[in-house]
């Protein structure tokens, strides 16, 4: 499912820059803390109309405005029931922001995706069409 | 699509009534008796009541009773406690919630829902939670389920609508699931839950109350609504103790205890004389009602002796004085209890009748009584409950109370404090219908001193003395003598005055009577004539059936004789000889 | 219910109903919306009282159960290949996570080669349903093959109902198969290689066997030659002394015998080689038997029997080697004469009618039992030997004697009464029907005074001499060639009208003699006799093409080659 590469810009940053130049490291660590992986897992029951919308929309939302940067697991609870009590889900569909925290949930189809990307926190990707 | 009848088993249908609804123990005390039977079988009860009322404790202690002693694991889905605090609030109670998850008897889910994490997008359903519910079920092929509290949902998710099908069908699922299921629910305004969730409840419904009155908190449970079953409308008080829950019945059995004929003595052998010669029935109930210091509980004392010399145990209920005092001045007329008590023949518990609420005291007698199950029981005085609630409410403890001594075959001796004026309160009236024995003892002053004068104001089942006793207290205990009367003749309007209270209270406990025979008059009158409708409407339809039948008959003739007639012509028949030859053709 | 209805019957209880009516209204839609969106599990029907349950979680239930147990990998996707549902037994067979299915492309899935295939086949099954095999990229990046069956579902927004078959346990069967298929035809090539060889081996020993069989002909039959010409000379010089003549009568006889069995032999060799071919004419039966009764009637003579003869006054015409039919004859009274005591009769005759000819040889010889009846044209079955054992042949006659006939197109047939009550074989061939004489039959009478000239071609001096001799004897102008282009200069010259002419010459062979005879004026109508040495069809195909009117073999019998000549002088003579 790809998007498991974590580009974690910091890594890249020579210590010269960060040491030269204060602000710029500020400004720069702005900008790569949005950049932090995605770690979202969306749990769906059975082959549901909604649950297969669900799945459809947060692909494409991944795909879209998160390429490269997520961590994206679904899950059929009916296929493994005990991760609906791990994970404390009681509306389906559920996404889970396990990372960035904090936890974050988004329940229903995620038919809206500006507002599922608000909900997430992501800046929509300006290459995108909304 | 699967297709099939309700669950009842094979068995039940084979019965004349299709409805037959079957039912679970809960194990709580009380409550099986009053629901005869428990909770409906593989139906969901919805267990409302405001907070605090007990309603978790009651379902915990439905699933705890049912893992341990009828067999059925149970799961709980908790929406509203976390593990810890659950494990500890019923640590108390002498329950084991860890033990029984260990032993895979109960699985306990919490769900958290966090409202501050949660965006809704679209739409959804709860499948999550029935996802979890089922996964529970199946880990520990659960037969009861507890949903505690599902109303917790609304304030969690936003989406009503969604909210109220989902619980549709939740409860839908339940049922098909064939579990039996508590649901929990807060008290609303005016309204049985907050959200109206007892509108999906079509089986049972339960009402826990919490109602203070002086300071003293009682609870009580209500039937609300139970389909297809017979249950009491009346409020059951409960207790939460160390064993759990106990719903104390109005036990409507009370009516068909078995009536002893033996006799005991009251500890006076006059009053035994006055009483038929042979003193009290054993079983029945006594009231001594008087002003103070009358010497009333020097009564009860000398029945609580004469008893413990029988070797029998005795429980003595005191509200007034502490064990020492009353020892110490039953000693001083002769009455010396403490070796009764020594050997543990007596019980002595004194308390404030304030320190608790009225079911509290109710169930604690109880209990005791159940666990030294004496032969004599003493309430000294019944009257001080009058502090802690109303007089109604006392007389319909006071009734339960006899009711469920009596079912034990213990004899019952209440204390009346009545004031000083002499008259008899509405009290001791209400209280003494419910009595089989009642004795007034009062001060007869005359010629200048001051005596007590006994009288038997009633005596179920003997012929007593309607004479008055004068009642002395010495040193050696009790002694009647007989009335001294004087030339001023004080007696005479003591007596009458007597009389007069004796004459009233006959007649309210008449007028009493009469209102109950009238309502069975009613009742029967309801029956009998609901009988004769039906009688009639089955009358009716035989008589309709019958008519039918002959009009099918008569018809049937008709053709049989045309065909008849049309075969003779065929035949060219004799029109004599086919009239003579009948049916021959 | 319109207003004024409400406002005229306006019963206090009417708006409760109207709201109550609306209540279940809404209740309806609200229904109904659910099972749209497919929120509703169940259905209770209130019917007679009894409420009927209608569980679609049940079905639900059992459908969810049979999908993961399924073997197969089954999945929904959309359009785009995003797996949007699927069994546990897809995660196995990507070797996934539960958690990394849901969600991925099932495209990204297959091997990267195989992204075309995947395409084709989604845009294959759209609307409708599609099947192909595809290879799976397995997490380890193993590849996996697989047979995807996909089916549109249907639905607004596309969606594909997929089930994957692991067809690895089929591959591996396959090349289990192919493998002992392989094996097996490993083998059966090693046998077919070895029975080749045996077969070859046999086919050699058998050539070799037919080899030794023609060449045991040819050299028992060379020195026969000689001899008869040698006993014909003898009789030419002796003038009637009857004592030389009887000596030497035995030895033609005997020499004759000896020549007609080599010459059996040698048919027989070449009926089971299956080289024998007729040189069909239209020729008169009646002349063949004659000639035929004629060579057989030295063995009848000396037998003692009497040979009656009966032939049609009318040419016989049948379409056949003449050569063939004779030998035929020959054989079947050289048969009655061996099986039939001395002194018997031998009775053949010659009949026609529409459909064929028929010719019967008959005896009252020494017969022949049911039971061999059906066998007796089977190679070496003899029936019980006549008393002279020396004229017992090698059981080979009648056999001869059914091939040839049968591929004249005709039949044999023989009868018997049974042992002791003589013998008949009837011959049946086509009758050729000739309604005028044939053009043949017109040729002008030659001049019957004339010297006919001969031209013997032979580099075998000493046949050269003994033919030359003959046929000065016969009263030929004889001249010799030692060669062929002797032979055609000769010709040239010399005129002849006959030419005896040794095939296998040296240099120039007698087909190329042949050739430039016929090319020739003086010879173009000359009687052309090619003499073999190995008497091959082969040979006879060529020496027609060549022009050789007929052929003839070594030894060549003198009776025979008089015969030839008496019938071609009276052709010649009608044709000129």
């Amino acid at each position: 499912m790809g998007g498991s590469e974590h580009d974690d810009g910091r890594n890249g940053k020579t210590p010269s820059a960060v040491v030269g130049d204060v602000d710029d490291f500020w400004a720069q660590a702005l900008v790569d803390v949005p950049r932090e992986t995605y770690v979202l897992r969306l749990y769906v029951v059975g082959n549901s109309p909604r649950s297969r919308g669900a799945i459809r929309n947060v692909r494409k939302l991944c795909d879209e405005h998160l390429a490269g940067r997520f961590d994206l697991e679904v899950h059929d609870l009916n296929q493994e029931p005990w991760l609906a009590r791990d994970a404390q889900i009681v509306a389906a569909p559920t996404l889970v922001r396990e990372r960035p925290l904090p936890v974050q949930r988004i329940i229903g189809s995620l038919s809206d995706i500006e507002r599922v990307l608000v909900g997430l926190g992501v800046s929509p990707n300006p290459a995108v069409d909304p | 699509m699967d297709t099939y009848e309700s669950k009842t088993p094979v068995g039940e249908t084979i019965t004349k009534s299709t409805n037959v609804l079957q039912k679970v123990p809960t194990g709580i005390k009380g409550f099986d008796e009053i629901t005869v039977g428990g909770l409906p079988r593989g139906r969901t009860t919805l267990v409302c009541g405001s907070a605090g009322a007990g309603k978790t404790l009651f379902a915990l202690e439905f699933l705890v009773r049912g893992a341990t002693e009828h067999g059925e694991p149970g799961v709980f889905i908790a929406f509203e406690e976390t593990a810890v605090e659950l494990t500890q609030s019923v640590a108390s109670l002498g329950f084991d919630l860890d033990g029984l998850v260990a032993s895979k008897k109960l699985a306990i889910d919490y769900v958290h829902v966090e409202r501050s994490e949660i965006l809704e997008t679209g739409d959804y359903d709860l499948n999550g939670l029935f996802v979890r519910l089922e996964y529970a079920i199946a880990s520990v092929g659960a037969k009861r389920v507890v949903i505690d509290s599902l109303e917790t949902l609304f304030s969690a998710l936003g989406n009503e609508g969604i909210l109220r099908s989902e619980f549709r069908r939740l409860f839908r699922w339940l049922k098909d699931r064939g579990v039996t299921a508590i649901i929990t629910g807060e008290r609303g305004d005016g309204t049985l839950t907050r959200h109206g969730i007892e509108e999906y409840v079509s089986d049972c419904v339960i009402l826990l109350e919490q109602r203070v009155h002086e300071r003293f908190a009682t609870r009580y449970l209500r039937v609300v609504k139970y389909r297809g079953t017979m249950h009491g409308t009346n409020e059951y008080p409960f207790l939460i103790h160390a064993g759990g829950i106990s719903v104390v019945p109005v036990t409507s059995l009370g009516l068909t205890h078995i009536a002893s004929d033996e006799r005991m003595s009251t500890g006076v052998p006059r009053l035994d004389a006055m009483l038929g010669g042979k003193g009290i029935f054993r079983g029945s109930s006594v009231l001594i009602s008087g002003t103070p210091g009358t010497g009333k509980s020097s009564l009860a004392a000398h029945a609580v002796q004469s008893a413990c010399r029988r070797g029998e145990r005795c429980l003595y209920f005191a509200f007034e004085e502490s064990q020492g005092q009353f020892v110490r001045n039953m000693r001083s007329i002769g009455v010396d209890l403490k070796p009764w008590l020594d050997q543990g023949r007596l019980q002595f518990h004194a308390s404030r009748p304030t320190l608790f609420g009225l079911e509290m005291h109710l169930a604690n007698i109880h209990r005791l009584v159940e666990a030294f199950d004496p032969s004599v029981v003493v309430i000294d005085p019944v009257t001080n409950f009058e502090m802690v609630a109303t007089n109604a409410e006392v007389r319909a403890m006071l009734m339960r109370l006899v009711d469920f001594l009596k079912s034990r075959g213990i004899t019952a001796v209440f204390t009346s404090l009545t004031a000083g004026s002499g008259a008899l309160e509405e009290t001791d009236v209400g209280i003494s219908s419910l009595m089989d024995t009642w004795l007034l003892v009062q001060f007869l002053e005359g010629s200048g001193e001051r005596n007590r004068g006994l009288y038997v104001l009633k005596s179920r089942g003997m012929s007593h003395s309607n004479q008055v006793r004068e009642f002395h207290l010495g040193s050696h205990g009790i002694d009647l003598l007989d009335v001294y009367v004087g030339p001023a003749g004080v007696l005479t309007g003591s007596a009458r005055q007597t009389q007069e209270a004796k004459e009233r209270a006959d007649a309210i406990a008449r007028q009493q009577e009469m209102d109950r025979k009238q309502r069975d008059l009613a009742r029967k009158r309801a029956q009998i004539e609901a009988q004769i409708l039906a009688l009639r409407a089955e009358f009716e339809a035989e008589e309709q059936e019958v008519m039918a039948i002959l009009e099918q008959d008569k018809r049937r003739e008709l053709v049989l004789g045309r065909d008849r007639e049309q075969m003779a012509r065929l035949r060219q028949a004799d029109p004599n000889k086919q009239q003579n030859g009948g049916g021959a053709g | 219910m319109t207003k004024k209805d409400d406002e005229v019957t306006a019963k206090p209880e009417a708006p409760i109903v109207a709201h109550d009516l609306l209540l279940r209204v809404e209740e309806a839609e609200a229904t109904l919306a659910a099972i749209r969106a497919g929120e509703v599990d169940a259905l209770v029907v209130s019917a007679d009282g009894a409420p009927r349950v209608f569980v679609l979680r049940g079905a639900d239930h059992a459908h969810r159960t049979l999908l993961e147990t399924l073997n197969e990998g089954a999945m929904t996707i959309s359009g785009d290949g995003t797996i949007l549902f699927a069994n546990r037994q897809l995660a196995e067979m990507l070797g996934r996570p539960l958690g990394k299915v849901l969600g991925a492309s099932l495209r990204e899935c297959v091997g990267p080669a195989e992204a075309g295939t995947f395409d084709a086949l989604l845009a294959a099954a759209k609307g409708g349903s599609a099947k192909g095999e595809i290879s799976l990229q397995q997490a380890s990046a193993a590849p996996l093959p697989v047979m995807l069956s996909i089916r549109d579902a249907g639905e607004e927004d596309p969606t594909f109902t997929v089930v994957a078959t692991d067809l690895t346990p089929l591959k591996a069967a396959e090349a289990a198969l192919r493998q002992a298929n392989d094996e097996l035809e490993a083998r059966v090539a090693a046998r077919t290689a070895e029975l080749v060889k045996a077969n070859e081996a046999l086919r050699e020993a058998d050539r070799r066997k037919d080899e030794f069989l023609s060449m045991l002909g040819h050299e028992l039959r060379n020195p026969l030659a000689p001899i008869l010409t040698a006993a014909e000379m003898i009789r030419v010089a002796t003038h009637g002394d009857a004592r030389v003549e009887r000596f030497r009568s035995v030895i033609e006889r005997q020499a004759r015998n000896l020549s007609r069995l080599v010459d059996d032999l040698l048919d027989v060799s070449r009926i089971t080689r299956g080289t024998i071919t007729l040189q069909t004419k239209l020729v008169d039966l009646g002349t063949i038997v004659r000639s035929a009764v004629d060579a057989a009637r030295p063995l009848v003579d000396a037998s003692g029997h009497t040979l009656r003869v009966s032939l049609p006054a009318a040419p016989v015409l049948v379409q056949g080697d003449p050569t063939r039919l004779e030998q035929v004859i020959v054989n079947l009274l050289n048969n009655a004469a061996k099986y039939t005591e001395r002194g018997g009769e031998i009775a053949l005759s010659v009949v026609q009618d529409k459909a064929c000819v028929t010719a019967t040889v008959k005896d009252n010889g020494i017969g022949m039992p049911a039971e061999l009846l059906p066998r007796v044209f089977d190679l070496f079955v003899q029936g019980e030997r006549a008393l002279d054992r020396s004229q017992g042949g090698l059981g080979i006659g009648l056999t001869l004697v059914k091939s040839l006939i049968a591929m004249h197109g005709g039949t044999v047939e023989a009868r018997s009464e049974g042992v002791g009550k003589g013998s008949e074989i009837v011959v049946r061939l086509p009758h050729v029907l000739c309604d005028a004489p044939s053009a043949k039959a017109q040729a002008a009478e030659e001049d019957p005074g004339s010297v006919q000239r001969a031209l013997v071609v032979e580099d075998n001096a000493d046949a050269a001499d003994m033919l030359s001799e003959l046929l000065g004897l016969w009263g030929y102008d004889v001249r010799a060639a030692q060669s062929g282009e002797e032979g055609v200069s000769l010709a040239a010259t010399f005129r002849p009208h006959v030419v005896l002419l040794d095939i296998g010459l040296p240099g120039m062979d007698g087909f190329e003699v042949a050739r430039r005879l016929r090319a020739t004026r003086p010879t173009s109508q000359a009687l052309l006799i090619g003499v073999s040495g190995y008497g091959q069809e082969a040979d006879r195909r060529k020496a027609e093409e060549a022009g050789i009117d007929h052929q003839l073999m070594k030894p060549l019998d003198p009776q025979v080659l008089q015969g030839l000549l008496e019938r071609s002088k009276g052709r010649r003579a009608r044709r000129s």
